[in-house]
């Protein structure tokens, strides 16, 4: 009985404004996984070098300067605070990518706002110090790491895939603030919990197409 | 349930632990911490396969902070890479173990709002 009430279920495809897509899309999730894995690897691959596992470091542009990079006092600064190199923080970082971006179904903005919301802060902000602390490093050690830099770009690459879906979601319990006027309501709908008023806020936010053209983005 | 199979395999890692690291034999509690751990770490992740424990996962993230909390106790320097694997292993499984095991399904609670007002003209027009 509940197998078949469920069967009719809520559009999965439904397109949140501002966007004529859904940013919640395996299009768009298993994109961001795809490039957040690459930095996964490379950030991997540093570390291997960072806890001497492997003896040097590739880099066909600035040759040795990746290994002072990898091995200069804001490195090991670093790793005294975290307690692990640098790029293993790295590579966690982008496997919380990896991950968030794969939980949750196509309309997550909506039913598991705290989802987005965790994917967002691990994207976006940590995304955009990380790339900037990157591209500081020619004036704080006097040297460049290709592949740091390598990684620098996609962290902004991924930020450009990513804001799509937490602005739509950020605009739902903005809706929702806009409605009730109740910390409450915005709370318990970033926990995923359905109420009246959360319904309407979605129903505000999706736009009316034809559910075949949603589906195909 | 990937998450879960996620935490079962970091879970089988840390029972590995003290043999990859080669803990020192007189170093029992770092034994007793990596096997227990791996141990409920494994536990934890099966029984969310009930439908009656479903979110027993959750305490995966409370293991993964103790994990992760165990670097933190000696000074910077000194951490080992027994305690460098318990951090990330930590970190790691915190990230698994937060995402709820009907991952890529929309949750119960709001197929039934949705089912409930779709059966409900009244309330879906109110």
């Amino acid at each position: 009985m509940t197998a078949n009430r469920h069967q009719a279920g809520p559009d999965l495809h439904a397109v949140p404004e501002p966007y004529d897509y859904n940013p919640s899309s395996w299009f768009q999730r298993v994109r961001v996984s795809l490039v957040a894995a690459v930095g996964f690897v490379i950030a991997s691959y540093m570390a291997l070098y960072q806890w001497r596992l492997i003896g040097s470091v590739w880099d066909p542009v600035f040759g040795m300067q990746s290994a002072q990079v990898l091995d200069s006092d804001v490195s090991h600064m670093m790793r005294r605070w975290a307690r692990m190199p640098d790029a293993a923080l790295g590579a966690l970082a982008y496997l919380g990518d990896i991950i968030f971006a794969l939980a949750g179904s196509t309309r997550r903005w909506q039913y598991r706002p705290w989802l987005v919301i965790l994917f967002g802060l691990d994207v976006i902000p940590l995304g955009i110090v990380s790339a900037v602390l990157v591209f500081c490093q020619g004036a704080l050690v006097g040297a460049w790491c290709f592949l740091c830099l390598c990684t620098a770009v996609i962290s902004l690459v991924l930020v450009f895939l990513a804001y799509d879906e937490v602005w739509s979601c950020l605009l739902y319990l903005w809706r929702i603030w806009r409605k009730s006027r109740s910390l409450w309501q915005v709370c318990q709908a970033i926990a995923g919990r359905p109420s009246q008023v959360a319904t309407e806020a979605a129903e505000s936010v999706i736009q009316r197409r034809p559910t075949h053209v949603a589906a195909t983005r | 349930m990937w998450p879960r199979h996620a935490e079962t395999a970091l879970g089988m890692w840390l029972m590995l632990s003290p043999f990859i690291f080669r803990h020192a034999a007189d170093d029992v509690w770092l034994w007793c911490n990596d096997l227990v751990s791996g141990f409920a770490v494994i536990s934890c992740a099966l029984l969310s396969y009930l439908a009656a424990a479903s979110k027993v996962h959750l305490l995966n993230v409370a293991i993964g902070l103790w994990l992760a909390a165990g670097a933190f106790m000696v000074p910077g320097d000194g951490v080992t890479p027994a305690l460098q694997n318990e951090l990330i292993i930590g970190v790691t499984l915190m990230m698994f173990a937060i995402i709820p095991s009907p991952s890529t399904r929309p949750p119960r609670a709001w197929l039934d709002h949705e089912s409930s007002r779709s059966a409900d003209p009244d309330q879906a027009r109110a």
